[in-house]
C-alpha cells in the first residue's frame, strides 16, 4: 500500500489519516488501530491478509510517536528491538524516560560510540540522567547485565551487540528487574521490533535551505499480545518548517 | 631523613571548633554566646561557651538544647569552613612554605629538627616555640583566629601536642601516645565517611575492652588487621606514632604531575575546575598505573602574568582511602574560590588577581598503595543511589574514564555543542551554552557523529573533486560522496556550503565549509571541507 505523503496543508493531511484510519477500522480485514488495545493473535480462521498503512502524524504532538507506536505496558519495562535509524530510537528513548513524569527515569547508552549527543537533547532526551559507555571492550554482556541491575532504561549500540545465548540471560534479566532495554540490533523473542524500512530526509534545495523534515517509514511486529504487525509512517524532527 | 644530622618531625597548627568559628563569623555571633554546629541531626563541633554549659560532640540536637537552652545551633557549611580557612593556610605558608591542609582547622608541615633534639624534650620545645610564635601572630593578623602549634613525630602525637602548646619528643612518642584514649583517632578524620567508619571501628574496640592506644598497640598488627582490615592496620600505626606523611622513598624515583595549560585564560573557578576534569583524571590514572599513593597534591596555579598560588593539599591517605580525582578538583576549587575572595577583601600577601593560565597537580609524598582504596569515583550529581551504585560498578569492571555523561557546553557544531567528559566531573557551564552562537550549523544535528571525521571524496558528475572557492561557492553540484570505510552514496540534493570560521586568533584555527547532502538512501550526510580536503563529519539517520 502507498505510503500517506506528507503535505504542506496540516488539516488536510489530517483528515486524510483520520478518513484512512475510518476505512481501515470499516474494513472487512481484521486489523488494529493502534489506538486500540492489542487484539487477538492472527489465527487460522482470521489471518492477516494486509497490513494497515496509518499514519500516526500528528503535528500538535510533536515527537511523541513512540507512544502510539509502542502500547503503554511496553513503555514501562520490556525489550524492544529499533533497526535501522538513530533518530527513532533516541525520540523513543526520550520518550521513555519521561513516561512518568513524577519518577524520571535514568538511562545508559552502551556500546555506541558515535551517536550524536546534540541530536540526542535535541530529541528532549534529558542529558542529566544519561550515562554513556561509548565502548564495552569484550565484556558486553557483562556490562548489559551490571547496568540493568541498576539502570532503568538500558540502550544497547552495535558495540554492545551479544550473542543469542546470551540475549536469552540478559532477557531473563530484563524480566527479573523489570526494566526496558532498547537494542539497535534485532533482540532474540523481543518484546516489539521496530524496523524502519525506509527514511526521507529533506530541506535542501540545491544549495538553499538545510535538512529540517524528515520521515520514517516503521514496520511494527512483535509477540504475545503484540503479534499484530503494524504499519506506519512518522514525522521524526515533528517540527515546523522555518 | 638522608640527612643523618637532621630528623624530620611533623609540627601541626590546630584552630580549635574551626567549623563553630567559620558560623560564628559569618553570622556575626559574639564569642561569648553559646553555639554548635549540627551534622545529621548531631552535633560535630561546639563553641567554649557552649561546651563550658555541657554540649559535647557527638549530642543529638534536642539533647544539646535540653542541656543548654539559649545554644544557637546552625548546619555545617563544608565548603565555608575551607574557604575560611584557606585565609589560615596562606598565612601559615609565609612561615611554613611545605604546609598542607589536612582539614579545615588543621594544617601541617614536615619539621626538620637536629638530631640532639630527639630526645631532648626542652630543645624540642625551643625549637618549637621559635618557629610557633611568628606563626600564631601571622596568623592572628591576617585571620584574626587564634590557633595552637605541636610538635612530635607524628601527626597524630603533633596534633596531641598542640592542645597543650608544646611539642613530645621522639624518644617518648610512643609512652605518650600510649595514654592517649582511642578517641583521639578522631582528630585525623578529614571527611565524613572516614568518620562513620572510625566510629564504628571505636565503638567495636570499646566493647572489647580497648581504651587507651596503648591497650590498642598490644592487640597486636596481625589480630588487627585480620578483624578489622585497613582500618585496623592503620590505626595500629598510628597508635606507635608511625605516619605514612613523610615515607616518600618514590619522591626521587618518579615525579607524578599533570600541567594544563588554559588558553583562553579562565577568569572563574568553576571554568578552571572544568578545564581541569580530564588531567585530574589522567593524574589519578598515573598514579593508579603506577600503584601508587599520594599523600599530598600540591595544585599550582598560574596567572596570565605569571604569578603562582600554590598550596599543597593533605589527602585522606594519610588514614585508608585516596585522593580521588573528585577531591583534586573540589580543591582546586576552593584554593582557586579562597585566592579570589581574599584579593577581594584585600587580605594576604598573594599575588594580585589574573586570568588563571596554568594548572599544575602534582603528588607529592608517593608511597605505594597497600591499602584498598575507597571512593575512587567521586559522583557529582545527586541521583539516586541505585544509579550511583551502578555507575560505581561500570566504573569498576571498565575503569574510570570509560563510563562518560554527557555535558550541554554551546558551540557551533554538534561535536561542541555537546561533549561527553568522564562520570562525575561535569559542572554545567550556563555562560558557555546559553550563548548565540552566531553561525552555529542548524539543528536538527547529525544523529551520528565519527570519533575522528573520516577522509571523503565528493565528486562531480564528471567525476572530479567538488572545489569550494573563496567566495562559497561550489566548482559543480556535487553527484557522488564516497566515504572512507563506509559506502558511495549518489547525492540527490545538498545545502550549503556554509562557512565557519572559529578561534580565527588561535594557530590552529579552524576554517571549514560545512555541506549538508542527502542521499539515495534516504539518509543526509553532513561534509565538511578543509582547506580543499573533505572529511565526512556526520550522518542524518
Amino acid at each position: 500500500m502507498a505510503m500517506t505523503r506528507l503535505s504542506a496543508d496540516r488539516v488536510q493531511r489530517l483528515a486524510r489519516a483520520r478518513a484512512v484510519l475510518r476505512a481501515v477500522e470499516t474494513a472487512e480485514v481484521k486489523s488494529q488501530s493502534l489506538k486500540e488495545a492489542p487484539v487477538a493473535r492472527p489465527s487460522a480462521e482470521h489471518p492477516v491478509v494486509a497490513v494497515p498503512t496509518v499514519s500516526v502524524i500528528d503535528p500538535q504532538r510533536g515527537r511523541e510517536f513512540f507512544s502510539e507506536v509502542v502500547p503503554p505496558q511496553l513503555r514501562q519495562r520490556g525489550i524492544v528491538a529499533i533497526t535501522g535509524s538513530t533518530t527513532v530510537l533516541l525520540a523513543a528513548l526520550g520518550e521513555v524516560m519521561d513516561a512518568d513524569a513524577r519518577n524520571p527515569r535514568w538511562a545508559a547508552l552502551l556500546g555506541m560510540p558515535e551517536i550524536g549527543m546534540a541530536a540526542a537533547a535535541e530529541q528532549g532526551i534529558d542529558l542529566e540522567r544519561l550515562a554513556v559507555v561509548p565502548e564495552v571492550g569484550t565484556q558486553g554482556a557483562a556490562i548489559i547485565a551490571a547496568a540493568l541491575d541498576g539502570i532503568d532504561i538500558v540502550v544497547c549500540g552495535p558495540q554492545a551487540s551479544v550473542a543469542q545465548l546470551q540475549q536469552r540471560k540478559i532477557t531473563a534479566r530484563v524480566r527479573r528487574h523489570q526494566r526496558l532495554l532498547l537494542s539497535t540490533y534485532p533482540w532474540q523473542n523481543a518484546d516489539l521490533t521496530l524496523r524502519v524500512i525506509r527514511q526521507r530526509w529533506w530541506g535542501t534545495e540545491q544549495g538553499h535551505g538545510w535538512l529540517r523534515h524528515a520521515e520514517a517509514e516503521i514496520a511494527r511486529s512483535g509477540r504475545g499480545a503484540f503479534a499484530q504487525p503494524v504499519h506506519g509512517s512518522v514525522d521524526l524532527l515533528g517540527r515546523a518548517a522555518g | 631523613m638522608t640527612d643523618t644530622s637532621a630528623i624530620t618531625g611533623v609540627l601541626a597548627l590546630w584552630v580549635p571548633d574551626w567549623p563553630v568559628l567559620t558560623i560564628m563569623r559569618r553570622e556575626g555571633i559574639s564569642a561569648t554566646r553559646p553555639v554548635a554546629v549540627t551534622d545529621h541531626g548531631k552535633v560535630m563541633a561546639v563553641s567554649a561557651a557552649a561546651r563550658r554549659d555541657g554540649v559535647r560532640r557527638g549530642m543529638r540536637r534536642r539533647a544539646a538544647q535540653a542541656v543548654c537552652p539559649s545554644l544557637v545551633l546552625h548546619p555545617r557549611d563544608e565548603q565555608q569552613e575551607h574557604l575560611d580557612f584557606d585565609t589560615v593556610a596562606s598565612a601559615a605558608h609565609r612561615v611554613l612554605p611545605h604546609c598542607s591542609v589536612s582539614r579545615p582547622g588543621v594544617l601541617w608541615a614536615p619539621w626538620k629538627i637536629p638530631v640532639k633534639a630527639q630526645a631532648d624534650a626542652d630543645f624540642a620545645r625551643q625549637l618549637l616555640n621559635s618557629l610557633a610564635e611568628p606563626l600564631i601572630e601571622h596568623i592572628a593578623h591576617d585571620a584574626d583566629v587564634e590557633c595552637h602549634v605541636g610538635g612530635g613525630q607524628s601527626l597524630l602525637t603533633a596534633l596531641l601536642a598542640a592542645r597543650e602548646d608544646s611539642a613530645v619528643c621522639f624518644s617518648e612518642t610512643r609512652d605518650y601516645l600510649g595514654k592517649q584514649p582511642i578517641e583521639s583517632l578522631r582528630l585525623l578524620v578529614t571527611d565524613a565517611t572516614r568518620e562513620t567508619e572510625l566510629t564504628a571501628f571505636l565503638s567495636a574496640l570499646a566493647g572489647l575492652g580497648v581504651r587507651t592506644l596503648r591497650q590498642l598497640a598490644k592487640v597486636g598488627r596481625t589480630a588487627l588487621n585480620t578483624r578489622f582490615g585497613h582500618i585496623g592496620q592503620w590505626a595500629y600505626l598510628q597508635a606507635l606514632g608511625c605516619d605514612t606523611l613523610l615515607n616518600d622513598p618514590w619522591r626521587q624515583v618518579q615525579e607524578i604531575k599533570e600541567e594544563l595549560v588554559i588558553d583562553p585564560p579562565a577568569e572563574r573557578s568553576d571554568h578552571v575546575t572544568f578545564a581541569t576534569a580530564e588531567i585530574t583524571q589522567n593524574w589519578y590514572q598515573k598514579l593508579l598505573q603506577h600503584s601508587l599513593s599520594c599523600s599530598q597534591v600540591e595544585i599550582t596555579l598560574t596567572t596570565q602574568d605569571g604569578d603562582e598560588i600554590r598550596r599543597c593539599w593533605q589527602a585522606d591517605s594519610t588514614m585508608w582511602g585516596g585522593l580521588t580525582p573528585r577531591h583534586v578538583t573540589d580543591r582546586i576549587r576552593w584554593q582557586m574560590d579562597g585566592w579570589l575572595t581574599r584579593q577581594g577583601q584585600g587580605i594576604g600577601d598573594d599575588p594580585p588577581v589574573a586570568p588563571v593560565a596554568g594548572v599544575t597537580i602534582t603528588a607529592v609524598g608517593l608511597h605505594a598503595v597497600d591499602m584498598q582504596s575507597e571512593g575512587l569515583w567521586g559522583l557529582g550529581r545527586s541521583k539516586s543511589g541505585k544509579v550511583e551504585q551502578t555507575v560505581a560498578r561500570l566504573q569498576a569492571m571498565l575503569g574510570p574514564g570509560e563510563v562518560l555523561q554527557p555535558v550541554a557546553m554551546g558551540g557551533r557544531t554538534a561535536r561542541e555543542r555537546v561533549q561527553l567528559v568522564p562520570w562525575g566531573s561535569a559542572q554545567p557551564d550556563d555562560t558557555r551554552r546559553d550563548q548565540p552562537w552566531p553561525g552555529a550549523l542548524p539543528s536538527p544535528s547529525p544523529t551520528v557523529i565519527p570519533a575522528t571525521p573520516l577522509r571523503a571524496h565528493v565528486l562531480d558528475s564528471a567525476g572530479n573533486t567538488v572545489i569550494v572557492d573563496r567566495r562559497l561557492r561550489l566548482s559543480a553540484p556535487p553527484v557522488r560522496v564516497a566515504v572512507d570505510t563506509m559506502a558511495t552514496y549518489t547525492v540527490q540534493d545538498w545545502a550549503g556550503p556554509w562557512p565557519l570560521l572559529q578561534r580565527w586568533w588561535r594557530a590552529q584555527r579552524q576554517t571549514a565549509a560545512y555541506l549538508q547532502v542527502t542521499v539515495t538512501q534516504g539518509a543526509g550526510l553532513l561534509l565538511a571541507c578543509q582547506e580543499g580536503q573533505w572529511s565526512y563529519e556526520g550522518k542524518y539517520d
